[in-house]
């Protein structure tokens, strides 16, 4: 006997049986006649249909592996020693070596491409950049191939702008910029790396001529085969006493550049806001009070009590003190003993070293008395990781020891 | 220590899974490679800021089983229940409901879907067809108001939904505002709210809002509530104070496209409209009335636009960004701190609530009063010139106005004074009409060594009356604009026509666009040279080993004006690809291939290796850079749009040139 087993739906033995065939071709019918009459009322007004948006093209990227370190980057705290990059081109196995000034030039003002104002400072301040300058010729074999277009330009004495710095200033090729008397007009846009993360890359005659004058790292290209290890003795060999001396490869630090502990200028200003400002006696700068206004509130946070920081920095400055009084360990800071958040000055008060990052209210001195600059750092390493873990680089492990310092590196939750 | 183990055991300490033990703690600190993996993995970790939890897939095939055998057994012991009377019909009618079934449906798609065609045909809308249409909606607009909901997923962990209500308004020619109004419901009152507004008569120009604020700073911003952006003496259609009303027509690049895509029709808030796909990329500027402040999710260049053109006026209704699919963009999407995403959902949505072309707005809603901070672009408007008369520069009524106006009328004249900054006299015409411009630019006693308004890569067009002029499409800043050199000055003709509108334009000016100066083309340095503007097959015939071009390209990219490099002891030849209408990055995909050149070293911090075709190459993801050797011949391949998958597969396309290749389009 044959059985229908569907599921949970046997049939009864013995029930009469239909002509199924039949059944199937008057429903058939009826269907036919019920769906064509459903369609032709609806006729006219035929369903939207779109279709899925259709994706482009798109390629499997092949597989990557991590690039072996090739070239160094060479830097020594507070500017390279005399000659030290031509020592180094005469090291053996070494295939070129550029040496790089950095510094601090003022922008008085800008234009684009046809003339049009862009950057207008209030009346009496300039915008500090950060301006690398270097030869073209020597620079050349670490510049991409393709952005070689813009040495003839360089050497003619115009600019070539960071990424970052183009988007920020909204500037391109063919504006210019205005640092007193002297316009420059840019000449291109190249990316951050290739400019060691500077606002504005020069040839070292337009930097000096901007007053940026020191020679700040050295980038290395070894030849093949060469040590590492060897050519960073040969380098030290080199060095006057007691002179340290960081070399890093592709990988070890974001850009190559000198303090690259630290986030470069640009990225501070996308960050935190950019400031005009003035230089004034004593390594001091008189910053827009505009802009103090708008970006330095003076706050209560937990153990400190009030403190002038910059807005942004706030929530995770917070954060990290209330885990340090949280974790009992507000007693390894000593609030009479904090120097401050917030001081529009040069870096250690020197005109030519730079603008201090507490000028933008990113970095704070805790412990001072016991944590001098240079000096060896006495911090206790649980406050030092709690605020690591809130987005904060420790001056004490710094090349030179900055053991009071702690300086914003990264947003907690990883921007 | 070996490496492997140590960071394995680095990796369990970071999700928490162990302590690191002093010996794999000594070795970090002793072990550059494993200090670096510590250094990365804890970026890793930082950048993916949502905490992507993977559910656990259970293993469905037990519970099945235990199902099945539970089945078996309940009948084999008489345990099933009587079934349902009704069940037990439908069953034993099966093939009779099948049959109904299945006839309805033959019946409905012989009838409606198109197979049988009753009553009167509705006309389809053509793709060809868009543009143009686009085109005469802009010129006929006399004034447009729209309120537009906007709703935006995805902006951070703490906010996943935001909704805005957009109001546009539009009055012929200048008269533009927009207010954004953002509804969301924020957690707490520190969250910054993107309330907008940009107004502009054209004269004068203002946007007022939040800064841009770093999304891992949220809730906190650096600074506190809205700023405001003021200009005053404004050039007429200035790019740099825009006036984004691509959301009402979007004449950037459908207006001048000649791959608009229709995907369907559809009907959206009761009106039928046509629906157009393309790439965020290409379709950025419909959201630059949104983004002129404020702070905005990312899209991914290659996420895919769909928009809705309302077919009676071509105006659009309503548009969505799906993301696109691929595992590159969803690693970009953890790097950006946005969560897994479906291609499937849109992640953005505009609707129009309502609009209307009726009444144009009254000019009072677009007057700006700029404070002492605005700046000042110093354009000094006079009466538009007429031929022989009036206190005008000599000759610009005859030079500037141009016999082909495409329909537009004088708007606006004046000229910029001359300053150190500006030491040449420029002065420029302006022509309208609803939503349609161009400017005709003119500057005397020009000081620099190269075009006027255009870069390296203007592409040659040849003109009327065999003169030339040198091109440059659209960018998300500049309009389409076409320079000339002349005996009578430089000139610059600017617009938001199409391309070919602009060339007629051009043409039709009086004085005859002239080759640019060869010492314009050429400049040398004490290192080396670099020559512009020079076709594929003369810098070609110039370099000294083959030059190779794709044989694939993305859609819409052509080869362009070829630049020569030459310094010592190495010759470089840089083509640049990009389309025709539009490449709102201004760099399109450039490919340089240089003989007597080495892989530079490498400076960046995430450079990686890569294969492309059989040689070892170099990838640089923050500058979309790929590099490679090619025997003795170094090549790299750039496109800050394109991903590595997509330039490695252009790289692998390379191949000589059979005969003439396809040189930069010489006539419009």
């Amino acid at each position: 006997m044959s059985r229908d087993v569907g599921p949970g739906l046997p049939s009864r033995p013995g029930a009469p049986r239909p002509n199924r065939v039949a059944v199937a071709g008057v429903a058939l019918v009826i269907g036919l006649a019920g769906g064509g009459l459903v369609g032709l009322l609806t006729n006219g007004q035929p369903s939207p249909q779109v279709q899925r948006p259709s994706p482009t093209p798109s390629f499997t990227p092949p597989p990557v592996r991590e690039l072996s370190p090739d070239t160094l980057l060479a830097w020594t705290p507070g500017g390279l020693p005399d000659g030290l990059g031509k020592g180094v081109a005469k090291l053996s196995k070494v295939d070129h070596v550029v040496s790089v000034i950095s510094g601090t030039a003022w922008l008085r003002g800008s234009t684009d491409a046809d003339g049009t104002r862009v950057d207008h400072p209030p009346a009496g301040l300039s915008i500090p950049l950060e301006v690398a300058g270097a030869d073209p010729s020597t620079y050349a074999p670490f510049m991409a191939p393709a952005d070689r277009t813009f040495l003839p330009a360089l050497v003619k004495g115009e600019a070539v702008l960071g990424t970052t710095s183009a988007e920020l200033r909204h500037l391109g090729p063919g504006s210019t910029l205005i640092f007193g008397s002297r316009k420059i007009r840019v000449a291109g846009v190249v990316p951050d790396a290739a400019i060691g993360a500077h606002e504005v890359l020069v040839s070292r005659r337009v930097a000096q001529s901007l007053k940026v004058t020191r020679d700040r790292y050295l980038l290395i290209d070894p030849a093949r085969g060469a040590s590492r290890k060897r050519l960073t003795k040969g380098i030290r060999s080199l060095l006057p006493a007691g002179v340290l001396l960081r070399v890093r490869g592709p990988g070890e630090t974001p850009f190559f550049r000198q303090g690259d502990a630290v986030l470069p200028p640009v990225r501070l200003k996308v960050l935190f806001g950019e400031f005009a400002a003035r230089p004034i006696a004593g390594g001091f700068l008189d910053v827009d009070p505009s802009w103090v206004r708008a970006h330095i509130p003076v706050v209560r946070v937990p153990i400190l009590g009030k403190v002038r920081c910059n807005r942004a920095l706030i929530p995770q400055l917070r954060s990290a003190l209330a885990e340090v009084e949280r974790e009992r360990l507000a007693e390894f800071i000593d609030r009479k003993d904090y120097a401050g958040c917030y001081s529009g000055r040069f870096l250690n008060r020197n005109p030519e070293a730079g603008i201090s990052h507490h000028a933008w209210g990113v970095a704070l001195d805790v412990n001072a008395s016991t944590n001098q600059f240079g000096q060896s750092p006495h911090q206790d390493a649980r406050v030092v990781a709690i605020f690591r873990k809130w987005g904060f680089t420790w001056g004490g492990r710094w090349l030179l020891p900055d053991g009071m310092h702690f300086e914003f590196v990264s947003f907690p939750s990883g921007g | 220590m070996r490496c492997e183990v140590a960071q394995r055991r680095l990796s369990a300490a970071m999700d928490g899974a162990a302590s690191v033990s002093p010996q794999v703690d000594a070795h970090r600190r002793s072990c550059p490679v494993c200090t670096r993996f510590e250094e990365a993995a804890w970026r890793i970790r930082g950048v993916v800021r949502f905490d992507v939890s993977i559910p656990l897939a259970p293993d469905l095939v037990p519970a099945v089983m235990q199902r099945v055998q539970d089945y078996e057994a309940d009948r084999m012991l008489g345990w099933i229940p009587e079934p349902h009377p009704v069940r037990t019909r439908l069953y034993r009618q099966r093939f009779a409901l099948a049959s109904l079934v299945t006839g309805l449906i033959i019946g409905i798609v012989l009838t409606s879907g198109g197979v049988v065609q009753i009553g009167t045909e509705r006309p389809e809308a053509n793709a060809e067809d868009i543009p143009r249409e686009l085109v005469r909606a802009a010129k006929k607009l006399e004034g447009y108001r729209a309120t537009l909901d906007v709703t935006e997923l995805h902006w951070t962990r703490a906010v996943p939904r935001r909704a805005f209500v957009a109001t546009l308004l539009f009055r012929t020619p200048e008269n533009f505002r927009v207010e954004v109004q953002d509804t969301t419901r924020y957690p707490s009152p520190a969250w910054p709210r993107n309330d907008l507004l940009l107004v502009t008569d054209g004269h004068t120009w203002q946007a007022t809002g939040p800064d841009p604020c770093p999304s891992a700073a949220l809730p906190v911003c650096p600074r506190h509530g809205s700023v405001t952006h003021s200009i005053r003496n404004r050039i007429p259609f200035d790019s740099r104070s825009s006036m984004p009303t691509d959301a009402i027509v979007p004449m950037t690049v459908l207006a001048a496209s000649d791959r608009v895509e229709v995907i369907g029709p559809d009907r959206v808030a009761g009106r039928m409209a046509v629906a157009v796909d393309m790439t965020y990329q290409d379709g950025a500027s419909l959201f630059q009335y949104l983004r002129f402040l404020g702070s905005w999710r990312p899209f991914y260049p290659q996420d895919r636009v769909v928009l809705w053109l309302d077919e009676e006026t071509w105006f659009p209704l309503k548009y969505e960004v799906f993301p696109a699919p691929g595992p590159v963009r969803s690693a970009w999407a953890s790097q950006t701190g946005l969560p897994r995403e479906s291609p499937d959902s849109p992640v953005f949505t505009a609707e129009a609530r309502s609009f209307s072309l009726d009444d144009a707005p009254p000019a009072g809603l677009f007057q700006v009063r700029p404070g002492p901070g605005a700046l000042d672009e110093g354009f000094e408007d006079s009466a538009f010139p007429k031929p022989r008369g009036g206190p005008y520069p000599p000759g610009d009524a005859e030079l500037m106005a141009p016999r082909v106006t495409e329909g537009l009328t004088p708007w606006r004249y004046g000229r910029f004074a001359r300053t150190d900054l500006r030491p040449y006299r420029q002065t420029e015409m302006a022509y309208t009409m609803g939503l349609s411009w161009f400017t005709v630019t003119r500057v005397v006693g020009w000081n620099q060594r190269g075009l006027f308004g255009v870069g390296a890569f203007a592409e040659p067009v040849r003109l009327a009356k065999g003169g030339t002029g040198y091109y440059e499409p659209a960018t998300d800043v500049d309009p389409r604009r076409l320079a000339l050199h002349t005996t009578d000055g430089e000139f610059l003709v600017a617009t938001n026509l199409p391309r070919a509108g602009l060339i007629r334009i051009a043409s039709s000016l009086a004085p005859k666009g002239l080759p640019a100066p060869p010492g314009w083309r050429v400049h040398r340095w004490s290192g080396g040279s670099v020559v512009d503007g020079l076709s594929l097959q003369q810098a070609a015939a110039r370099i000294p080993f083959p030059v190779l071009i794709p044989s694939y390209l993305p859609p819409g990219y052509r080869v362009g004006p070829a630049q020569i490099v030459r310094t010592k002891g190495a010759a470089g030849i840089m083509l640049a690809f990009r389309r025709p209408a539009a490449e709102l990055d201004g760099f399109g995909l450039r490919l340089y291939q240089a003989s007597g050149q080495s892989l530079p070293p490498p400076t960046g911090a995430d450079q990686q290796v890569v294969m492309v075709g059989g040689q070892v190459g170099r990838w640089s993801p923050q500058d979309h850079l790929l590099e490679w050797m090619d025997g003795s011949i170094y090549r790299s391949l750039q496109g800050p749009e394109f991903d590595l998958g997509t330039l490695v597969h252009v790289a692998e396309s390379l191949r000589r040139p059979r005969a003439q290749v396809g040189s930069p389009e010489a006539s419009p």
